[in-house]
């Protein structure tokens, strides 16, 4: 697995046409090298990746990476750590497929699934 | 008790990319682009608004609100609420005038629900933009995109409402205009004013803190919110839900995302509030029906679609 950073497609090469497989919900779409995976996604009507923002702020489009080769733009840090790009945990809407891929979405972490923890911020205004 | 809190006076958003930002808030929303300050943060207003901005991008690695501030009245009152704050119980934090530039000093204090806000009295005032105050025309003819006229409210998501509400009435004086309980009497969502707007601020109840849903900006018709709606698939803009109306404030209204995913709403209309009036209530099972009337059912990424 190839992954670069921050980068935009290098060269203005023809556009290339690649197969995306959504191996937890079994669905499959197509996508071009100049869009994102999600974008592909919702053009084919698809219904394999839930879709947020789909700015690279939400979250709501993390999906795991299993198989291929993809390029990203920028993702917030607040869904997507270095540890968690570096294993290809990855929002949807930010990334351009180079290969075929084999994917596996809702990788979102719902809060309101979560325990919360505690919270221990002293900060706010307590009376 | 209104405590001479005025109006929402800025907000400071965080983006992934400062000139995509710039491209989506001033050639697509149409705020006035005002200036850059040293630390390459980006400031910008509506073109009614007479202070010098209400906008302030600031690129980042993660998207939301970094802190949304109010105008008072003058700086007797600034003294006065930082004591009420302090006595209550806030961590004050003081930031020196021009901090931001052309702003006065700021005292800042996290909400309950963990958001920053900040109260400030002075902020240079460059008047309306392209019309001025002297025998003024109706409008500047060089607008772009959407003409936004002002920023008007933020809406937020934290867990705390009950304590940031309390905060909210007894110290800065706003009133709940709206709200949304479940059975057992919690509240879900609160529309807060300290002026003649249905809201100022509004916070509806998550598990998170200090989570952003939106900043909102002010249009005059409802056929300026559809052209919105016109020019957010001219640009191929990431959009949510619209052109509706929300049955909460009665207000017409489009949401999408700006370039790092941060939701924005353009909107017109919306009730005039008194401190006088009753809060407007809405029960939990007509919570669809409360922020979209048309539609009557939210979707999923209303809830879940945060920076
Ligand atoms: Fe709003």
């Amino acid at each position: 697995m190839s992954i670069t950073k921050n980068s935009q497609p290098a060269d203005p090469a023809p556009l290339k046409r690649f197969r995306v497989w959504v191996a937890n919900r079994q669905q499959s779409f197509t996508v071009t090298s100049d869009q994102s995976l999600l974008a592909a996604m919702e053009q084919s009507g698809a219904q394999a990746i839930d879709v947020g923002c789909r700015c690279g702020g939400c979250g709501r489009c993390r999906i795991q990476v299993l198989h291929g080769q993809y390029e990203s733009k920028r993702m917030s840090r607040a869904h997507v750590s270095e540890h968690d790009e570096a294993q290809g945990l990855v929002l949807a809407c930010r990334i351009l497929a180079r290969s075929d891929l084999v994917i596996e979405s809702d990788q979102f972490q719902d809060p309101r699934q979560a325990t919360v923890e505690p919270n221990n911020n002293n900060e706010e205004c307590k009376q | 008790m209104r405590k001479g809190v005025m109006r929402p006076g800025h907000v400071q958003i965080r983006v992934l990319d400062i000139e995509e930002a710039l491209e989506h808030y001033r050639d697509l929303m149409g705020l006035i682009e005002v200036e850059t300050d040293s630390q390459g943060r980006v400031y910008l207003k509506g073109w009614t608004e007479v202070d010098k901005f209400s906008v302030v991008l600031r690129e980042a690695d993660a998207p939301g609100m970094d802190f949304m501030a109010f105008k008072v009245l003058n700086n007797q009152i600034l003294e006065q609420l930082e004591g009420e704050l302090i006595e209550y119980g806030c961590d004050v934090e003081k930031i020196p005038a021009g901090e931001l530039s052309g702003c006065g000093r700021r005292i800042r204090f996290v909400a309950p629900t963990g958001h920053s806000f900040e109260l400030f009295a002075e902020k240079e005032q460059t008047g309306r933009y392209g019309i001025g105050n002297h025998n003024p025309e109706a409008w500047p003819r060089d607008l772009k995109g959407m003409k936004a006229q002002r920023f008007d409210h933020c809406l937020l998501y934290g867990d705390d409402l009950d304590g940031t509400y309390k905060l909210f009435h007894e110290v800065l004086g706003f009133d709940i205009c709206e709200q949304v309980v479940d059975p057992d009497g919690n509240r879900l969502a609160q529309f807060l004013s300290v002026s003649m707007k249905a809201h100022d601020v509004a916070f509806i109840k998550h598990p998170e803190k200090n989570k952003f849903h939106h900043a909102s900006f002010f249009l005059e018709t409802w056929e300026d919110v559809l052209r919105a709606g016109d020019l957010i698939s001219m640009t191929d803009t990431s959009i949510d839900i619209g052109p509706t109306r929300h049955g909460i404030t009665h207000g017409q209204t489009i949401y999408f995302f700006d370039p790092s995913g941060n939701r924005n709403e353009v909107f017109c209309g919306g009730d005039a509030f008194y401190p006088d009036h009753a809060p407007i209530t809405w029960d939990a099972d007509k919570l669809g029906k409360a922020i979209f009337y048309h539609d009557r059912q939210l979707n999923e990424r209303f809830l879940t679609a945060l920076t």
